[in-house]
């Protein structure tokens, strides 16, 4: 639909003091994903943005920044994850930058929704789930870095 | 963001046990509803009924828990119920299709009547579903 238009708006989301966006760093120890919570809800309370908008916004940072701490690095050392938020008239963009192994959750097969719940294997909703509450996800692989960029429809 | 939990026994049905969660089960909380489902008494219930009214957010890992239930409840033929599920956590048992609808009851009055026509079926000995 409007895709050209969101990429464009966010490119500008590094601006400082931009009140529709923020970005931070977060460590891979879940730590931080409290803070950056309260952040997220804090941008998007003063965007007026629906509550379903926001609930899609705080399962796709949970789901994603868990993940990465999860399954990103094997070498037990601390590592960043940068993420950064902006509001643009259509889309809360979320995007995720991490420089663990390469993983594109977007090549990942999903779930067996088919068999009975206590029958399946139990992994893999976390991404179903982003893939579902999103309305469009990118993946990026460049110079070791893996980049998400998540659109939840912003309905206000 | 936290959560509370709420956990009683069914006056009514012996062994049957309800937990009333409040608040956001996710990546923070969803240890405290393991360790509740744990409890002496709770682990080998005839039935867990969850009251979902006050539950505000679930992500995957509040689902994978649940989910873990439903498979043990159903490996020993115990009951598992939930009650007053809002929409935006029925909303992610859809999409996760975790939720079968036989175990979804509008209400406590819903779930308790189905307890009673179970035992009452299981006093004649008939084991057949109603259609």
């Amino acid at each position: 639909m409007s895709g050209r238009d969101d990429a464009d708006a966010d490119a500008g989301a590094e601006q400082a003091g931009d009140p529709a966006a923020f970005e931070r760093i977060l460590g891979n120890d879940l730590e931080s994903l409290a803070s950056t919570n309260a952040a997220l809800a804090e941008l998007l309370a003063r965007h007026a943005v629906s509550a379903e908008t926001s609930y899609a916004c705080t399962l796709v940072l949970e789901e994603i920044v868990t993940n990465i701490v999860k399954y990103a690095h094997a070498d037990g050392l601390p590592h960043a994850i940068r993420f950064g938020a902006r509001c643009t008239p259509g889309h809360v963009v979320l995007r995720f930058s991490d420089d663990g192994r390469e993983f594109n959750p977007l090549a990942e097969p999903a779930p067996d929704l088919n068999r009975p719940p206590e029958e399946r294997a139990v992994g893999g909703l976390g991404i179903h789930l982003v893939r579902r509450f999103a309305e469009r996800v990118e993946y990026e692989r460049v110079c070791g870095q893996n980049t998400l960029t998540v659109f939840v429809a912003n309905r206000t | 963001m936290t959560l509370k939990i709420e956990v009683t026994r069914n006056s009514k049905q012996p062994g049957f046990y309800e937990l009333r969660l409040d608040g956001r089960l996710d990546t923070e909380t969803h240890g405290q509803l393991e360790k509740a489902l744990k409890q002496t008494d709770v682990k080998d219930a005839k039935g867990i009924r969850l009251d979902l009214a006050k539950l505000t957010y679930i992500s995957s890992m509040g689902l994978r828990v649940v989910m873990r239930l439903m498979k043990d409840l159903k490996a020993r033929s115990a009951v598992f119920q939930t009650v007053n599920v809002q929409p935006q956590i029925k909303k992610v048992f859809d999409i996760a299709a975790a939720l079968p609808t036989e175990a979804v009851f509008a209400s406590v009055e819903e779930a308790d009547a189905y307890l009673d026509l179970m035992q009452k079926r299981a006093l004649r000995g008939d084991t057949k579903r109603d259609e």
